[in-house]
């Protein structure tokens, strides 16, 4: 039964970073490989509060979006003028200085140590330490994430992104700033991805650099795409698939650093076999 | 002294570059896309070149012959199932990217399984590794090989680009490949060959590394965001855009160091990056 | 006078071609100017210099007398002024009542977080779809739409822009008669509601039934204005135009 949790904790917490990059990758149609910097950015801004100066995980959750999309908005401010492939060229650059500053400002992130006893959130008296009582405080973040940017892409914001994707200049022929759109889509995303890290950090209760890295932006990638880009429940769709299906290979009893290699490299070919055979994904409507 | 060691690192790990995103700049240029996987040829490349020379001691020359065939051929295979499907469909380039970026993922995945994911040197003797004395500066001996041969290469592609019958083909496929095929040029035929190339380029340099530094599965990630930005830094609709752009981030890096420390060298190509992109989008030179 | 556009000494090079050299044109408020010239006399050059797609390198763009050293193309709701596009540029995955709709609603980027279109939005954009003969297509994609179905929807954007300066690059070029006329129509309506109209065109007899007022470019600079009648039967224009 906890085994289940664990997984539905996971399935959450995924859940939420692919809806909230979806926003930037379908949405506005900015194809950013930073998710894992704002997703780690979150962790870090919750273990560290929780850890050196004593916050509740409650508190950190309304501050770690806040970090996080500040950080979004002063790298984003330069980005917004990039477009396609050299919008992915500066945030995989903005996700290798983020490693690099992860692993080596050690007074501050512990390194390669990481940071360990990130305690458990609590509220009025009630303490989140049991499996059932995390998936419930998960579910409800993911259910609040899932309703903003279900609002998001309903309203007129959405609309204007979606233009932003199909044609940026036609657009701002219209008298909209594009780039400030961009911008904002881009810190909004940062800001629910941020979410994902504070549950991830407080659920582990243990982080170090490893766990931010590239590999997890791909399997955000796959996630999107799989279940079908621009499209929410799409990317509900794809974090259910790419957490349940890939727990099998626990079953068959590799050793748990093949296992992992394993994953990303299905992910990999994941990727490949969509932009092959299916860019629209399961659900999608969009064609990429 | 400080001085001349320093600037014999920057022109060693210039030539590194330079190698790198002259191969690099070959795909962007003829197949006009931003080929990731071209980190995974340069870990086919470095790695081969491990399980040939250091496990199965296989004679050096024989060694290096296997492993740039090996990393041309992985990336001629990539071209012929993946790319060049993507490409006849006329799909975005983001989409040729994602994939690239799939298929790198997957390749230092699948090496990661075999080899480990420790770091991983080739050299087999410890006459591999002897360092030489350069007027007072102390290299290794892949740095002085760069150093020497690495100019000879270039000067080697640049006649082959103006002057050989495959070069001109090359070009005409860079200015405009439907022109190109309607004038006779085999587009496909010529797209094999040069994504073969710039795969036994990208092998090249992971021997390269393999030999100096070690190899690690996420290496070839980490070298393709200072070999893009040395392409499309020196200007990528120019050859030597791309050597000019390994060298600037060679000094850039190495002054890093300096002034640093070691540990921000992978900011580097970022930072050029958006600068670059900030004051002069298009690069240094042009075509 | 509001929203006249002048032009003084404007430049534009690509590369070492000029393709607008030290233009200075007058358009005149409340008419139809028609923009003619050969091919790659920069006529639609100067429609992206005037709609901010391009930034111009020297000389200045006047709009009712500000001198606009840049021109930004976000401000054009600001200065009231529109364009279609000669080869069409729609927002081709989204429907045709959102590639209206996104003309309509908020500009503001915070504010239009919490709009959702409104009714009013919803019946300007079905009125306009309506006039257009596009209601029934409202909820395709604009990318399935046909080649005269898409030229009428740039120019229903156009219209729910509601701008007073309305640039139009091309709307005739490749369309049936009968839809000709209908966009000749909508064009002429503009008109009448005191809508400042610039019209490239190739057609000399479309160009003589609608503009009030021509200007022949050639090699980036103006060759004649005037009345259509006069202009068009001027030797210097006939010339350039036939290349004797």
């Amino acid at each position: 039964m906890e085994y289940i949790f664990h997984i539905l904790i996971l399935v959450s917490i995924y859940g939420i970073l692919a809806l909230a990059q979806n926003l930037v990758m379908g949405g506005a149609g900015l194809l950013t490989i930073a998710g894992a910097a704002f997703y780690g950015i979150g962790a870090y801004a919750a273990a560290i509060l929780a850890t050196k100066f004593g916050f509740n995980i409650f508190t950190t959750l309304i501050i770690a979006p806040l970090v996080a999309g500040l950080i979004a908005l002063m790298v984003g401010s330069t980005f917004a003028r990039f477009r396609d492939d050299y919008f992915m060229l500066a945030t995989l650059g903005f996700l290798m200085i983020f490693n690099t500053v992860v692993r080596n400002w050690e007074s501050f992130t512990g390194g390669s140590y990481g940071i360990a006893g990130i305690p458990k959130p609590h509220v009025f008296g009630f303490v989140f330490d049991t499996p059932l009582s995390f998936v419930f405080l998960a579910v409800v973040v993911l259910l609040i994430v899932t309703a903003i940017t279900y609002f998001i892409s309903r309203s007129s914001f959405g609309r204007v992104l979606n233009a932003i994707r199909e044609d940026e200049d036609a657009l701002a022929i219209f008298g909209y700033k594009t780039s400030t759109y961009k911008l904002m889509a881009f810190s909004i995303g940062a800001a629910l991805t941020a979410w994902g890290g504070v549950l991830f950090a407080s659920y582990l209760t243990f982080i170090d650099s490893r766990l931010f890295t590239v590999n997890e932006s791909i399997l955000l990638w796959a996630m999107i795409i799989l279940g079908g880009i621009a499209r929410n429940r799409g990317a509900l769709l794809g974090a259910f698939l790419l957490i349940t299906v890939p727990e099998a290979l626990r079953f068959i009893g590799f050793p748990v650093d093949f296992a992992a290699l394993l994953r990303q490299c299905i992910y990999g070919l994941l990727l490949v076999f969509l932009m092959l055979y299916r860019p629209k994904g399961i659900l999608g409507k969009y064609k990429l | 002294m400080i001085f001349w060691q320093l600037t014999l690192y920057a022109i060693s790990v210039g030539m590194f570059f330079s190698v790198l995103a002259m191969g690099w700049g070959l795909i962007l240029r003829s197949a006009k896309f931003f080929n990731l996987a071209y980190g995974g040829a340069f870990l086919v490349g470095g790695y081969m070149m491990f399980l040939f020379y250091r496990m199965w001691n296989v004679h050096f020359v024989f060694s290096i012959l296997l492993s740039l065939f090996g990393s041309g051929l992985y990336m001629l295979l990539s071209y012929k199932f993946i790319f060049s499907v993507l490409l006849r469909r006329k799909a975005k380039s983001l989409i040729l990217l994602i994939a690239s970026f799939g298929l790198l993922t997957a390749t230092s995945a699948i090496l990661g399984m075999i080899f480990g994911n420790q770091s991983t040197l080739i050299a087999r003797h410890l006459s591999d590794i002897y360092t030489v004395n350069v007027f007072g500066a102390v290299l290794n001996l892949a740095q002085v090989v760069a150093i020497v041969f690495v100019p000879v290469l270039i000067f080697v592609f640049a006649y082959i680009r103006s002057s050989t019958r495959f070069g001109r083909a090359m070009r005409a496929i860079e200015d405009d490949s439907e022109v190109a095929e309607l004038v006779g040029i085999p587009k496909d035929k010529t797209l094999l060959q040069i994504f073969f190339i710039s795969g036994t380029l990208a092998g090249l340099g992971g021997i390269a590394e393999g030999f100096d530094l070690g190899l690690i599965p996420t290496s070839g990630l980490i070298i393709i965001l200072p070999t893009i930005v040395a392409t499309v830094v020196g200007g990528m609709q120019s050859f030597w855009g791309g050597i000019l752009g390994a060298f600037i981030l060679a000094i850039a890096q190495q002054l890093t160091i300096v002034f640093f420390g070691g540990s921000w060298v992978q900011a580097v190509p970022f930072v050029i990056l958006i600068i670059m992109l900030l004051l002069r989008p298009q690069g240094i030179l042009k075509r | 006078m509001k929203n006249i556009i002048k032009t003084k000494q404007l430049v534009k090079h690509f590369g070492g071609v000029s393709a607008v050299d030290h233009l200075s044109i007058t358009i005149p408020k409340g008419q139809i100017t028609g923009l003619v010239g050969p091919n790659g006399s920069g006529k639609t050059t100067l429609i992206n210099l005037l709609s901010g797609f391009f930034s111009h390198d020297k000389g200045a763009i006047l709009f009712s007398d500000t001198e606009r050293r840049k021109i930004l193309p976000w401000e054009n709701k600001i200065y009231n002024i529109t364009r279609t596009f000669q080869q069409i540029r729609l927002f081709d995955q989204m429907t045709v009542l959102d590639n209206m709709l996104v003309v309509l609603t908020e500009r503001n980027p915070f504010w239009s977080l919490f709009e959702k279109h409104n009714k009013y939005h919803i019946k300007q954009a079905e009125d306009i779809l309506g006039h257009l003969g596009l209601y029934e297509k409202r909820f395709h994609n604009a990318g399935d739409l046909s080649y005269g179905q898409r030229k009428l929807l740039e120019i229903g954007r156009v219209l729910s822009m509601d701008a007073d300066t309305i640039l139009f690059d091309e709307p005739f070029a490749g369309l049936f008669p009968e839809m000709i006329k209908q966009i000749e129509g909508i064009i002429k309506e503009l008109k009448q509601k005191g809508k400042t109209i610039v019209l490239v065109e190739h057609n000399m007899a479309i160009i003589r039934s609608l503009c009030d007022y021509v200007i022949v470019m050639d090699a980036g600079k103006m060759l004649a204005e005037g009345s259509p009648e006069k202009v068009l039967s001027e030797k210097i224009v006939l010339e350039a135009y036939l290349g004797e």
